[in-house]
């Protein structure tokens, strides 16, 4: 019988969930070092078969952590498509554990003292990064992303002093210091240390090497904010302010099927509003989207690459995935309580969430 | 019209438009190397009939645009492979040095799907490898992802 060529059962092992490759590591030592090579794992990781297999995981405090499959048609042989996974921190102390939020397969998470980690839940890798100077008294925001330019993960951490206030003629300003994570080097590099007058509100995200997120901005006599939406410009190293689209309620910023969408979940009227980000003509503006006459929701967060966006039906604690690029909802199997739980939807991968300079072997 | 020789001997005329599915071939007639016969050296008759067979189906059916016919042909693909294994396997050599994408993407995705929940052992059985490690070493390699093999 043939025997086939390496060519070939590469292109073969391509194909393959992430969780059977690890068993084919104990097959011979040729597959053991296909299986742990860095480039195979980049190669699996753009498969369509691979960027089609999404997870949800649930993480809930003191408690497992579930890993689902929304394709899962309940069968019972696979467990309804659950596998339980253990929480990757070991002390006790340190038993926050926040997921941040995922990037082609890789979640950040940060525990009880503000410090992010990388996590590989599928092959449950767990890197806990160098910690970054830490200010006093501090605000802390952070943003993870995929650098295709360089073909790096980074961790952006905005960090401002609340009580470190400065006031110039026309505004107060925070001592604000921007510090970026990359695994490469796996060393954090100061980028900015300024005083800036729009501290951050809420949480952010990346889209196109810029950060953006909800800031605030203290208004004459103390007495009133405004808020507006802040951008920083990791190459350029720059900030700037768009308008938010509607000052009032709370805006999330969320990036779905490539674009930068600001959204506003109206709990009582049960409707959310979408607003897509319109950089034509050199300025940032915000286009209506579409109003949805959706049950009182939020929405968890979306996959980089895709349309899906993960959606908590947040009174019937339903898990519904919404593909934005077919139109089509996926109601996910979950027993559980979503009231304390944090989703996160992530793609399988074999993607090392180590360095390549302090990283082992083998995974 | 061009005609093929296989490895044993055996002849097979196919029309142009089939023969340039097979990018090597392509290459060969670009480069004007190809003469009347073209010898195809690496793969007997038999599996060259069937490469031939799926090349000629999917230059016809490459015609059709409608969901019906891509789903007949999805349906034809799926009879095509179900062959043995020691032909599938001769099939992905042969679309491999042929450099018939489609017909190697196909016959990859089959063995992928096939291997999907087969234990090591019936791996290195399926392709005829032998285990290089100790007893130890693979005990180790396996306990590192315990939770791979629950």
């Amino acid at each position: 019988m043939a025997n086939l060529v390496d060519d070939i059962i590469e292109n073969i092992l391509l194909r393959l969930p992430v969780k059977f490759l690890l068993r084919l590591r104990c097959v011979c030592k040729a597959w053991r070092a296909l299986i742990s090579d860095s480039k195979f794992a980049e190669m699996h990781y753009r498969q369509p078969q691979t960027q089609a297999r999404s997870r949800v995981l649930i993480s809930s405090p003191g408690r497992l952590i579930q890993s689902i499959d929304p394709d899962s048609s309940g069968n019972e042989f696979d467990n309804n498509g659950v596998v339980n996974i253990d929480y990757p921190i070991l002390e006790s102390s340190n038993s926050v554990f926040q997921i941040l939020d995922s990037c082609n397969g890789l979640l950040c998470v940060v525990d009880s003292f503000n410090n992010p980690s990388l996590w590989n839940p599928s092959t449950r890798q767990f890197n806990p990064l160098p910690n970054p100077r830490l200010l006093q008294n501090t605000e802390i925001l952070y943003g993870f992303t995929y650098d295709y330019s360089s073909g790096d993960y980074k961790i952006l951490r905005l960090a401002y002093g609340s009580r470190d206030m400065v006031k110039t003629d026309i505004d107060f300003a925070f001592k604000t210091e921007i510090d970026v994570f990359e695994l490469k080097t796996n060393r954090w590099r100061r980028v900015r240390e300024t005083h800036f007058s729009r501290p951050a509100l809420k949480e952010g995200t990346f889209y196109k090497r810029a950060f953006y997120w909800v800031a605030w901005r203290l208004l004459e006599g103390c007495e009133d904010v405004s808020r507006m939406i802040v951008s920083f410009n990791l190459k350029e190293k720059k900030f700037k302010e768009v308008e938010l689209p509607s000052q009032v309620g709370t805006i999330n910023l969320k990036v779905i099927d490539g674009y930068l969408f600001a959204i506003y979940h109206d709990i009582h009227g049960a409707f959310t509003k979408m607003w897509i980000m319109d950089e034509t003509a050199g300025k940032d503006s915000w286009t209506i989207f579409g109003n949805w006459p959706l049950l009182p929701c939020w929405f968890a967060n979306c996959l980089k690459n895709g349309g899906e966006v993960l959606i908590v039906n947040i009174k019937k604690s339903k898990l519904i995935l919404y593909d934005f690029k077919t139109k089509t909802p996926k109601h996910i199997m979950f027993y559980g309580d979503l009231r304390s739980s944090i989703p996160v939807l992530y793609t399988e991968t074999l993607v090392s969430p180590h360095s390549i300079n302090e990283r082992n072997e083998d995974i | 019209m061009i005609t093929f020789k296989s490895y044993d001997g055996e002849t097979f005329d196919i029309d142009e438009t089939v023969a340039v599915e097979l990018k090597t071939i392509k290459h060969m007639m670009e480069d004007g190397c190809a003469g009347n016969e073209i010898p195809v050296p690496n793969v007997t008759g038999k599996i060259l009939a069937k490469v031939i067979e799926y090349c000629k189906k999917h230059v016809e059916s490459g015609k059709a645009e409608d969901q019906a016919a891509s789903d007949d042909l999805k349906a034809w693909d799926a009879d095509f492979v179900k062959v043995d294994q020691a032909t599938l396997f001769d099939i992905i050599l042969a679309a491999n040095y042929l450099d018939i994408k489609s017909l190697l993407d196909l016959t990859c995705q089959t063995v992928a799907d096939m291997i999907k929940g087969k234990t090591p052992e019936e791996i290195r059985r399926t392709f005829g490898i032998t285990n290089d490690f100790t007893p130890e070493e693979e005990e180790g390699i396996r306990r590192e992802n315990q939770w791979a093999f629950e």
